[in-house]
């Protein structure tokens, strides 16, 4: 107690005149004046003398009128309101004293407890009829002292407590809107409480002084001193961090990694994105989850993602909980989600809730950002290839709001200024509109809406203009039953279409066109059971319906005869059920159970192939026709997800789990990346679903506080009846489909090691990731083995992955972020010699994957620059002045062998192959 | 609002640097490498005898082909009849007696190779005969905007059973030199020094029309495919077989094309077309998977000994047309020749520095080549005209061979079937 100097708070005084003794009569009248004012004219008319500092008193008005009465009367009107006490000293002196009462007897037992190290005395005696003066030692080393003060209630005298309530809202400054999910933390009495979904927090505060801390993801950590002596309300308006992991990505509460029972998952806040550089100032969740390990893609310009080896149809990729089938604008290269109204992505590439099913490989939760229900705002940016524009627009004040977001390329000029022969003739262009609607009805009733459509056209060539789209709506209805049971009502429709409107010079122009559509409806609940168990469960049903493809003459002089495959359809249905059991503080389990079933309806008519036999024209032995919805096959199973966690301490924890999925839809792609006009399929009776299990293990750590993590996770998955295709099968308008489709078997192992820096001015992430991704397309037949039946490595093996992100904040305004990849170049099928055939060459290839294009590395290097943060300005702006590629290199993409003139000439492509500067202007309001 | 203009020009520009090395040729090396047996066999209706071309497949740098030799080779339909082949020359085997493939029999190829390893297709039905109904020109724009002569076709199947073509084409043209002159350049004296005097070259009249009127030739190299699955009516109509730049000097004055069609099997036709998306690039953003492309030969010995190549038994049917430049572009220039024939030539005969040591009969030991003398003797100038005044050391203009000598691009033979 050495450094410990006692705040002149407390007044003590052994000259016992008490406030009755007081008789001299003060008539007095007022209105509307201020309490200095009243103050004042009491001194000038009577020996009172007032002892307070001015700032107390504040600006309230105050009106009275007084006969005769006692100081003390009147002085108690006066300060009803106010947090002031006052204390009269020699019947003369009136003493103000802000939120204290001055006692003038000595708290029942003082003595004994004087020699207590500690000043906070609430804790000990019970005694209701005891006083419990608070007591505030200033222990706060100098600098600490920055650390602003609070006072928050009037002592009282009567109803005294040992603790009062404190509430409030925690809002953003800048934006008005709550922040959800902040912990506040009292530092000195190791309690906290957590804001609900409307910045609301309520706390039990021992009386006197508490060490409020502030702690959320994306906002200042907030720090302050407050002295309770009453129930009361504190509100924080809090600014966002920019000390925050701008480019970091992955973040959640510090020990989320080592708590956490389930393996392999991560989240991405759209946010944090910002500051990472990206192909043309374009900010990119997608790309940004590539460089964390486990998640890759086969290259620039490819879109689809590889989650652990699994192919790019394997990702369930959901907006608000509807299924998004193609994410990305313009070949991949950018992503088609508003950065703005993305409030961030979770990841699950190991195990995976079991309220979600349908894919093999991941599954990407992504959400959209609720609107702001008290004030009017936006945010607008402008780079070298989209404008975006988003606005929050409150409908009704503090209950419902809507978000509207919208964003395009500015034209074709990017393929305009290609100088690339293929490319003269060609356009494209882009652009996404997203709107969400949420309301709150009350407490227990909450809705949110959210429509979604992109839009991509392009034409490589002057004759064909391709086309595709996603439109997605969903609904989501949540409601608290009460405090141990909540649940939610989903539905959901979306549909993915692509075409191709052929207008040539002949007469055999055409529209192409393929669509699939899905509509789900979902109901889950949570029951919180006890202090150990937490159940999910819920059922689900979708429908789909798929037109596989259709063509019909364009213009008069069209000989184009109209054809369409049949429609396919398909009902997918699952119930599931999920515990999570923590058991004492080092167990913790994630039991989950989803039965899903699979049923292929009709109208159809399905082909039936001679058994044993590869499938071919030649073995088609007869077809069978089924009525609507009569079920044509079904399939399903159970799938089983389970994961562990043991925590040696707070600090490490390894965990195991154990995933099993199944999947019933298929791409069907027979280019060596995705492309935008690769179709979906659904299993019927001649395709089987997907099937695959995971098993993995993985160890969490984290160092110096939480500031470093550390984590090493591997897996081994090994799937079932994948797809692939004979080589070069016609997969458009071909309603024999099955005879194309080869079914085979997946090995997919790896080590994933993560190291994290989660504060300071250095911020950012290395990754490194070992993995294998192995397919085997076995059978009796030529025509249905590929490679001789044995192992081989799909197109997206490959096998060592480094990515180094990070982020170094100069000042709070400027920092410089670099972002650096190496991977081992994609395997490829090389052509290795030339042969003549029907009087020209041609080349002929190897086994498939038997080599590997040249390995790939490059790096990004940004600079962002926050406007300065005065209150009063309109908006706040960023800028974004990134270099993607700054090396130069020319990372081959694929290599391809063109027959001209009767030889053979081997080109090779790459997407990016200089340094691409962009500049990208940012502002919010 | 000025500074972000400028912004997209300068982005329009950086755009424009990026993707300028976007695709660029390599050399490719060739990686493990086996001759695999490349089959290359087609049996049509045509009474002939057919031939079949066995050929090993060969490393990039090797440009010639590597005949398989002494192989057994024969067809066998399906009513037992053996067609024998023998080999004529290296590589390619013939049938020893004329026949000619009918429709709806099976035809099986069988290969031996002189190593003893036997290959054997699966029994190939000849389809149904479809006839080209109509092959006639039309002047088109391309998609490319360029104008043009498009050679198109019509044909017609009965069933409502699609059918798969292939076509390949033969070209024919007729080539008048510019420039024809009378007289053509004769080398008197080549020799420098030695034989006691400088270079000499004359002129002589050629024989009566000597090299004025040619004809040229021309065999299609690309995959040409048609269907008519999605056609209305189960029919092609105008369907492109060849499209010609106007500025193509095979326009310039008659022009004629042999189609051939080939009604293929459904098998056969995605055999074509899958060869067809492993030798174009489509785009730059998305390639087909390529790999091993298995036709419909397999080896008997060894299941696993891969064979490329494909047998192929369709029906032809051919037709041949004739066009004048004149019909379809009665305004337009007549596409340029091939051959700059406006600018004359003058090379010198005596080189500067000629000079012969011991005076004209003694040794050369200046500048001992004559440019004229040179350029005739490769056969790439013609007589144009006589200097005027006279002037010895470049006595002559001259002109690129093709301006006064068709046979610089085609043959003066005209062809048996070729119609004026």
């Amino acid at each position: 107690m050495k450094n410990t100097c006692l705040a002149l708070l407390f007044v003590f005084t052994s000259i016992s005149v008490s406030a009755q003794n007081d008789t001299i009569p003060i008539s007095i009248n007022f209105t509307e004046a201020k309490i200095g004012e009243v103050l004042q004219r009491i001194e000038a008319h009577s020996s009172y003398q007032f002892y307070y500092v001015d700032e107390w008193l504040g600006n309230q008005r105050v009106s009275g009128s007084y006969q005769d009465a006692a100081i003390t009367e009147i002085l108690e009107d006066l300060f009803a309101n106010t947090i002031l006490n006052f204390y009269i000293l020699d019947g003369k002196k009136v003493l103000l004293t802000q939120n204290n009462i001055i006692y003038d007897q000595l708290p029942k037992g003082f003595f004994q407890r004087s020699n207590q190290q500690d000043s906070q005395l609430i804790e000990a005696g019970d005694d209701r009829e005891s006083l419990n003066p608070v007591f505030v030692a200033d222990e706060r080393l100098p600098k600490q002292r920055e650390v602003e003060t609070l006072r928050i209630g009037k002592e009282t005298l009567i109803g005294q407590k040992q603790e009062y309530t404190l509430s409030g809202y925690v809002k953003n400054a800048k934006t008005g809107k709550p922040i959800p999910d902040l912990s506040l933390v009292i530092r000195n009495r190791k309690i906290g409480a957590v804001t609900d979904d409307n910045g609301f927090y309520e706390i039990t505060l021992p009386a006197g002084e508490n060490l409020f801390e502030t702690k959320a993801l994306g906002i200042e950590s907030q720090q302050k001193r407050v002295l309770i002596y009453n129930d009361g309300q504190l509100d924080f308006n809090l600014n966002e961090s920019i000390e925050q992991l701008d480019e970091v990505v992955v973040e959640a509460d510090k020990t989320k990694n080592v708590e956490e029972e389930i393996t392999g998952s991560t989240t991405i806040e759209s946010e944090e994105t910002k500051d990472i550089p990206m192909v043309l100032g374009e900010r990119n969740i997608l790309s940004v989850a590539t460089t964390l390990p486990g998640i890759t893609n086969a290259g620039e310009g490819a879109s689809g993602l590889n989650v652990r080896g699994g192919k790019t149809d394997q990702n369930l990729i959901l907006l608000d909980d509807g299924v998004v089938y193609n994410p990305t604008h313009f070949f991949g290269i950018f992503q088609a989600l508003n950065p703005f109204v993305t409030k961030g992505v979770d990841i699950y590439k190991g195990n995976v809730p079991a309220e979600f099913g349908g894919r093999l490989s991941s599954v990407f939760d992504i959400t959209t950002i609720d609107g702001n229900v008290d004030t009017f705002s936006g945010e607008a940016s402008l780079g070298p290839v989209t404008a975006n524009l988003m606005l929050e627009i409150p409908l009704v004040k503090e209950k419902s709001s809507l978000v509207l977001g919208g964003r395009g390329a500015y034209s074709d000029w990017i393929l305009q200024s290609l100088d690339e022969a293929s490319l003269k003739n060609s356009s494209a262009s882009f652009y996404d509109v997203v709107a969400n609607y949420t309301h709150k009805i009350n407490e227990n009733n909450q809705i949110k809406a959210t429509g979604y459509y992109s839009k991509d056209a392009f034409s490589i060539t002057s004759d064909s203009l391709y086309g595709y789209s996603n439109r997605l709506f969903t609904f989501a209805w949540k409601h608290k039953f009460n405090e141990r049971n909540n649940g939610s009502l989903i539905l959901t429709n979306s549909e993915y279409v692509f075409g191709i409107d052929f207008d040539g010079q002949a007469n055999n122009d055409f529209n192409l066109g393929y669509s699939i559509g899905e509509t789900e409806a979902k109901l889950k609940f949570k029951f919180l059971l006890n202090e150990t168990n937490t159940l999910d469960y819920g059922i689900s049903s979708k429908l789909y319906s798929v037109k596989p493809g259709f063509i019909e003459p364009r213009g008069a002089e069209s000989i184009i005869r109209p054809f369409a495959i049949a429609e396919d359809r398909a009902l997918e249905s699952a119930i599931f059920i999920g515990d999570n059991i923590r058991i004492g503080d080092k167990i913790g389990i994630e039991a989950g159970i989803r039965y899903s079933l699979y049923a292929a309806l009709g109208e159809s008519t399905q082909r039936v192939y001679a058994p044993n036999q590869p499938r071919n024209q030649a073995t088609l032995i007869d077809s069978v026709a089924y009525k609507k919805n009569e079920v044509i096959e079904t399939y399903g199973g159970p799938e089983f997800r389970i994961s562990g966690r043991y925590s040696f301490s707070d600090n490490f924890s390894v965990k195991a789990g154990f995933n099993s999925m199944y999947q019933y839809i298929h791409t069907l792609s027979n280019t060596t990346t995705v492309s935008p006009i690769d179709t979906w399929k659904l299993s019927d009776s001649n395709i089987r679903p997907q099937r695959s299990n995971q098993v993995s293990l993985g160890f969490f750590k984290n160092f110096e506080d939480e500031s470093y993590e550390l984590s090493l996770e591997g897996y081994y998955k090994t799937s079932e009846d994948i797809l692939d295709f004979k080589t070069g099968a016609q997969l458009l308008l071909n309603d024999a489909i099955e005879s194309e489709v080869l079914q085979g078997e997946g090995q997919a192992y790896g080590v994933e090691l993560l190291v994290r820096k989660n504060s300071g001015r250095l911020k950012g992430w290395l990754g490194y990731t070992y993995s294998r991704s192995l397919i085997k397309f076995a059978s009796d037949f030529a025509e249905e083995r590929i490679n001789g039946g044995k192992f081989f490595p799909s197109n997206y093996d490959k096998p060592h992955d480094v990515s180094l992100v990070a982020n170094w904040k100069f000042t709070t305004r400027y920092s410089a972020s670099m972002n650096f990849s190496y991977q081992t170049g994609r395997p490829v099928t090389y052509p290795i010699g030339q042969y003549n055939f029907n009087n020209s060459e041609y080349v002929f290839y190897s086994n498939r994957n038997e080599f590997r294009i040249p390995d790939y590395y490059r790096l990004d290097l940004g600079i962002n620059i926050e406007g300065n943060h005065k209150i009063k300005k309109f908006a706040h702006s960023f800028w974004n002045i990134s270099v993607y590629n700054v090396l130069g290199r020319a990372n081959p993409y694929s290599v391809f062998f063109v027959s001209e003139d009767g030889g053979v000439k081997a080109f090779k492509s790459s997407i990016f192959s200089i340094p691409i500067p962009s500049i990208t202007y940012n502002f919010k309001f | 609002m000025n500074l972000y203009k400028l912004y997209i020009i300068v982005t329009s520009i950086v755009l424009l640097l990026v993707v300028d090395s976007c695709v660029e040729p390599f050399q490719v090396e060739t990686q493990g490498f086996a001759g695999v047996l490349v089959v290359d066999a087609r049996i049509t209706n045509e009474e002939k005898q057919h031939e079949v071309l066995l050929s090993r497949a060969r490393p990039f740098e090797q440009d010639s082909i590597t005949p398989e030799r002494s192989a057994q080779v024969s067809i066998v339909n399906n009513s037992g009849t053996i067609y024998e082949f023998e080999e004529s020359r290296p590589g390619s085997y013939i049938s020893t007696i004329v026949f000619g493939g009918e429709s709806g029999q099976e035809y099986q190829l069988l290969v031996t190779t002189s190593d003893g390893q036997s290959y054997a297709s699966t029994s190939e039905t000849m389809p149904e005969n479809i006839a080209i109904s109509d092959l006639t020109f039309k002047r088109e724009t391309n998609d490319l905007g360029e104008d043009g002569l498009s050679v198109v076709l019509d044909n017609s199947s009965f069933e409502n059973q699609p059918r798969y073509f292939r076509y390949d084409y033969e070209e024919n043209y007729k080539i008048v030199a510019p420039n024809w002159d009378p007289f053509e350049f004769v080398i008197i004296d080549s020799v420098a020094c030695t034989d006691g005097d400088a270079f000499e070259v004359g002129i002589k009249a050629k024989k009566p029309l000597q090299g004025l009127v040619c004809y040229g030739q021309k065999s299609s190299t690309d995959i040409i495919l048609a269907s008519t699955a999605n056609l209305e009516g189960n029919t092609l109509s105008d369907f492109v077989v060849r499209f010609v730049k106007r500025e193509n000097y095979i326009l310039r004055h008659r022009y004629s094309i042999l189609v051939n069609q080939y009604t293929q099997s459904v098998d056969a036709h995605s055999y074509y077309q899958s060869l067809l998306a492993f030798s174009v690039s489509e785009s730059v953003f998305s390639e087909t998977q390529p790999g091993f492309l298995l036709g419909n030969i397999e080896s008997v010995t060894n299941s696993q000994q891969p064979v490329i190549g494909y047998f192929e038994t369709a029906t032809i049917s051919s037709k041949r047309i004739y066009f004048n430049y004149e019909d379809l572009f009665p305004e337009a220039e007549l596409p340029e020749y091939p051959f700059n024939c406006a600018t004359l030539g003058n090379p010198r005969l005596i080189p500067r520095g000629y000079h012969c040591s011991n005076g004209s009969s003694g040794v050369c030991d200046g500048n001992c080549e004559s440019p004229l003398i040179g350029q005739i003797q490769a056969n790439l100038i013609v007589f144009a005209a006589e200097k005027d005044p006279i002037d010895f050391g470049s006595p002559y203009l001259t002109l690129p061979r093709g301006c006064g000598d068709c046979t610089a691009l085609g043959s003066e033979i005209k062809p048996d079937f070729w119609i004026d």
